[in-house]
């Protein structure tokens, strides 16, 4: 079998306060072969948007500091790699797509002089063929008359366009991993929608390109997504096929996410379920017990005591509940109310 | 009815001109600005009229800044010699023109150097933050506290040399500091934009964020504040000179004289007041004048370029 392209083994992230180092991802394993699309979901503060940052190099550096693990992309150990390497891989093999479209372009240039020099960092083209390539990408992205439209500056153009010529941006090197870090959350609904048929349709054009996809959006995850990865207080929880996890999922947290999600079919008499509580803030020191005890209704009394160890299960599914040592799947219990 | 073909009626983004939709460019703003009040356009003209005629003066003027003509005393304006002559028989003309070169060239070049200098320092200082940052900026308040009239006069002493361009650089020294620190406020702020970590994203050096993105995000504030800057300088050589320290300059003849700078005129002018007025009068006035209107143009270019004093 071909090596997977991303490897995630026990990351660990840590922030730096006055009162010492506060763990945040704990422990994290990810796997993403090539081609394979994985959702990263979770609250704020989960660490997912984190953990794209540690990919890309990209932490604010002394504040926050990768305090054990290792990356491994496509062989080598990113945590290894001197920083004008990771810098060299950044936009080229690895690229980014950031949030907010509205903030992640210059002011002061036109798109298509951005788009140039997203293309001379890694690569030095005339200006012929720079005009070209970027025409080229423009209409990639679906934004027609690029002609004109690259010389236009970031505010004379909506957010949507915008988020395309982040696109185009990050796709102009061909990355081998697209790492998309909530694309649409800035943006409103109908233009979400263009922007994952967009990135649907990059991906099939490419299939060996693989995509990271941040959000906490299940219905994003869900447009885009072989596999889901979920997060809770900077350790994975659950992570499995899309499939399996949107009809059997094995943790109560993912349970709880995809409750609280409308169903229009089945609308839900009254209010709609929501998770209790709040994610536990950072501390300086883990606790044994479970991080999602305190939001749990199906807590039992070993949640209270003992370390929650990983279970896999068939087909690449995992969870890390104490649940899952009672039965075989959480889906065949009998409701999840107390 | 009506609220619906209002609606329709809208331009389509097809038949909106180009043209219209982007933004004017730097210069395009800056020439909207000098245009958009006389005082600025007059003070524009104004300057560019005396640049003109200080720097193309050896081509025109009859006599050269340091010919002696040998009459017993000063005269005054006459239409042999417009100005009248100095007490060493010199046109005054001539030189009030010729003096002019001297203090655009010293106010242009230190402003150019300093700016040169404050801009890349600041940048450098307010990007990478941190120790750099402390380290960097700490430099510079100790910069500030040094009695820099002292330093040069020291300088002068110690290397002994009067020569002009060691003004140019010697008032370049002290005056990048005020221009670093207005950068490095400036770089401190647009950092935490999005848009550098998307240009990290993408592979951008460190080098190149800085160079040509934050650097040239800071242009506007950058000339208002080199603006106001020349007549600083120009004002610390007329200071300078007037206090009497004595640059010189290769004298038409081949001989290094003192240099006749509008301070040194000014200077000069002073200690004759009583006798010969118009030794004073003519250097003060182009030198006010000047000053004036470079202050005009620099207020413009404020209006122009921040928008948070846009009326």
């Amino acid at each position: 079998m071909q090596e997977p392209l991303l490897v995630i083994e026990n990351l660990q992230t840590a922030i730096s306060s006055p009162r010492g180092l506060m763990p945040v991802i704990d422990r994290l394993n990810l796997t993403l072969e090539a081609g394979e699309t994985l959702g990263l979901i979770g609250e704020s503060g989960s660490g997912k948007t984190m953990t794209g940052m540690a990919i890309m190099d990209l932490l604010p550096k002394p504040q926050v500091q990768i305090t054990g693990g290792r990356l491994i992309f496509q062989g080598q150990d990113l945590l290894r790699l001197t920083p004008r390497e990771r810098q060299r891989l950044r936009g080229a093999r690895i690229s980014m797509i950031f949030q907010d479209p509205m903030a992640s372009l210059s002011p002061f240039y036109t798109i298509g002089s951005q788009i140039a020099e997203a293309i001379h960092v890694h690569q030095y083209l005339g200006h012929r063929e720079t005009r070209r390539r970027v025409c080229e990408l423009l209409d990639d992205v679906g934004i027609t008359e690029p002609e004109r439209r690259m010389r236009l500056f970031p505010h004379q153009m909506s957010g949507g366009m915008r988020q395309r010529v982040m696109i185009a941006m990050a796709l102009a090197h061909e990355p081998d991993l697209l790492i998309a870090d909530e694309p649409t959350t800035a943006l409103d609904v109908t233009i979400q929608d263009q922007i994952l048929k967009l990135l649907a349709q990059k991906l099939a054009v490419r299939p060996t390109m693989s995509l990271l996809l941040v959000s906490h959006n299940w219905g994003v995850i869900a447009a885009l997504c072989q596999r889901v990865a979920v997060m809770y207080a900077g350790r994975l929880v659950e992570e499995g096929r899309l499939d399996k996890l949107s009809s059997a999922p094995a943790h109560p947290y993912t349970q709880g996410l995809l409750d609280s999600i409308p169903d229009w079919d089945h609308p839900t008499a009254g209010l709609l379920p929501s998770l209790p509580g709040q994610a536990p803030a950072l501390s300086a020191t883990r606790r044994t017990r479970c991080d999602f005890l305190d939001r749990c209704s199906a807590r039992i009394s070993r949640c209270h005591t003992e370390a929650v160890p990983w279970h896999s299960l068939p087909e690449g599914h995992g969870v890390r509940c104490h649940l899952q040592a009672l039965s075989g799947s959480l889906s065949q219990q009998e409701g999840f109310g107390p | 009815m009506l609220k619906r073909r209002l609606f329709f009626s809208a331009p389509s983004p097809d038949s909106t001109s180009w043209q219209d939709l982007s933004s004017p460019s730097f210069s395009m703003r800056i020439f909207h600005a000098l245009k958009s009040r006389p005082s600025n356009s007059i003070a524009a003209i104004y300057l560019l009229v005396l640049a003109a005629l200080c720097f193309s003066s050896g081509l025109f003027v009859p006599y050269a800044w340091d010919e002696i003509h040998f009459v017993s005393e000063a005269t005054g304006p006459s239409w042999q010699h417009w100005f009248g002559i100095d007490d060493l028989g010199r046109d005054l003309f001539s030189r009030v023109l010729y003096g002019g070169r001297i203090s655009l060239s010293v106010g242009l070049m230190s402003t150019s150097v300093s700016v040169l200098i404050g801009i890349s320092y600041g940048a450098i200082a307010g990007y990478f933050g941190g120790t750099i940052d402390r380290w960097m900026m700490r430099l510079v308040d100790v910069l500030y506290c040094l009695p820099y009239y002292f330093v040069i006069v020291l300088v002068m002493v110690l290397f002994s040399i009067d020569s002009l361009y060691l003004l140019f650089v010697v008032l370049a020294l002290f005056q990048w500091l005020g221009m670093a620190r207005i950068i490095r406020g400036q770089v401190l702020s647009l950092k935490e934009q999005e848009f550098v970590l998307a240009l990290r994203g993408m592979g951008a050096s460190h080098a190149r964020i800085v160079f040509r993105h934050m650097v040239p995000n800071t242009l506007g504030i950058a000339s208002v504040y080199a603006t106001l800057m020349v007549p600083g300088v120009m004002m610390q050589e007329a200071f300078l000179s007037f206090i009497g320290i004595p640059f010189t300059v290769l004298g038409t003849d081949g001989v290094h004289k003192p240099v006749a700078s509008w301070g040194s005129l000014l200077s000069e002018g002073a200690r004759y007041f009583d006798t010969a007025p118009w030794l004073l009068i003519f250097p003060a006035f182009f030198f006010s004048t000047t000053l004036l209107a470079i202050h005009f143009l620099g207020d413009g270019l404020r209006d122009a370029l921040d928008p948070s004093l846009k009326v």
